[in-house]
């Protein structure tokens, strides 16, 4: 193995075990599926690093056989973490517009318990 | 001992019934009403505000799960000693509280169970209902007969104790995770669902593209 490939290893490694560390501490913005997408994609770069070749027979196994189908799967992997990242984004925005709402619902009730 | 208990309805665009549904409430001998306005565009607030409920207002819409949320934050401002909470269409029968009201003295959550008879239930809703139940069995480890009525009625000791996050019909299942979560005592209780074409009118209610639509939000948020 090169020095490249134990760098890679070790960040893969580092981000499993802090997301899991995360899940299995149930924080609440943890899900199940956050989870286990982290998992899926960083085992897969955690495998390539270590063993270069699965990444060639993935590309195989998606019909990405050729010169660019290593790219095209980067692509796809790549395309999948910003979508992934944009819902994580617009959920938490999403909670926060409740919260803000919800405040401003529960106003008068809390102004008239102190008064 | 008295004890204090609070009617909970999330309300979006019912004027055409929410009188009449508090009217039914205050026959049963239960006086403190608690409505959520979730940003309607009609005037439900007002009708239920002139109809003798308190009414606390959502200025956006942000959904059944996001309106119960808040009546629980109001109802632990109000020292509320338990809660029942029901739709705002008309589609929960008032006589069941009696019964609801019954159960809860002696267990944490009663949980309403819908007839789910052909003759009653539209199938569209018989099915979401079991991808519902399903969903909650998968995510959230609890088989119930009904994960997804709103017809219920918390201890104070359980709305205290749960903290949700989902915001829309996903909220339903999600009170079941917490349930589990606490140690939450639980019973069933039989209650009559009423399809009237206004209710069944209604939009973004039980379908089973709904039905799907809850499973991919219980995906992300579970």
């Amino acid at each position: 193995m090169k020095f490249y490939q134990y760098i890679i290893a070790g960040i893969s490694l580092w981000f499993i075990a802090t997301r899991l560390l995360r899940f299995l501490r149930r924080e609440q913005s943890q899900s199940l599926f956050k989870f286990m997408t982290f998992l899926v994609i960083w085992s897969t770069i955690f495998l390539i690093a270590v063993f270069p070749r699965v990444a060639s027979y993935l590309a195989a196994l998606a019909g990405l056989n050729g010169d660019g189908g290593m790219i095209i799967l980067l692509g796809f992997i790549i395309v999948f973490l910003i979508i992934f990242k944009l819902l994580s984004v617009i959920e938490h925005m999403e909670r926060n517009i409740t919260q803000i709402v919800r405040r401003d619902a529960l106003r008068d009730l809390k102004y008239k318990q102190r008064t | 001992m008295n004890t204090t208990t609070y009617v909970v309805i999330p309300v979006y665009n019912e004027a055409g019934v929410i009188e009449e549904v508090i009217r039914d409430i205050k026959k049963q001998g239960l006086q403190n009403i608690l409505v959520i306005d979730d940003g309607s565009t009609d005037n439900s607030a007002a009708l239920a505000a002139a109809a003798g409920a308190t009414v606390l207002r959502h200025m956006l819409n942000r959904g059944k799960g996001a309106a119960v949320t808040t009546a629980i934050e109001a109802a632990i401002l109000l020292n509320a000693d338990s809660i029942i909470t029901m739709d705002g269409d008309g589609q929960h029968n008032a006589h069941d509280i009696p019964a609801l009201l019954a159960a809860i003295k002696t267990h944490d959550v009663v949980l309403g169970v819908r007839t789910f008879n052909s003759h009653v239930m539209p199938l569209s809703r018989r099915i979401a209902n079991f991808l519902g139940n399903a969903a909650t069995r998968l995510f959230y480890g609890l088989w119930v007969n009904d994960s997804q009525c709103g017809f219920r009625a918390y201890s104070k000791k359980a709305f205290r104790k749960m903290k949700t996050v989902n915001d829309r019909y996903e909220y339903d299942s999600e009170v079941i995770h917490e349930l589990a979560k606490h140690k939450l005592t639980y019973t069933e209780v039989p209650v009559e669902v009423r399809y009237t074409p206004y209710s069944l009118n209604k939009q973004y209610r039980q379908s089973i593209m709904n039905g799907v639509r809850m499973i991919v939000r219980l995906l992300v948020s579970s």
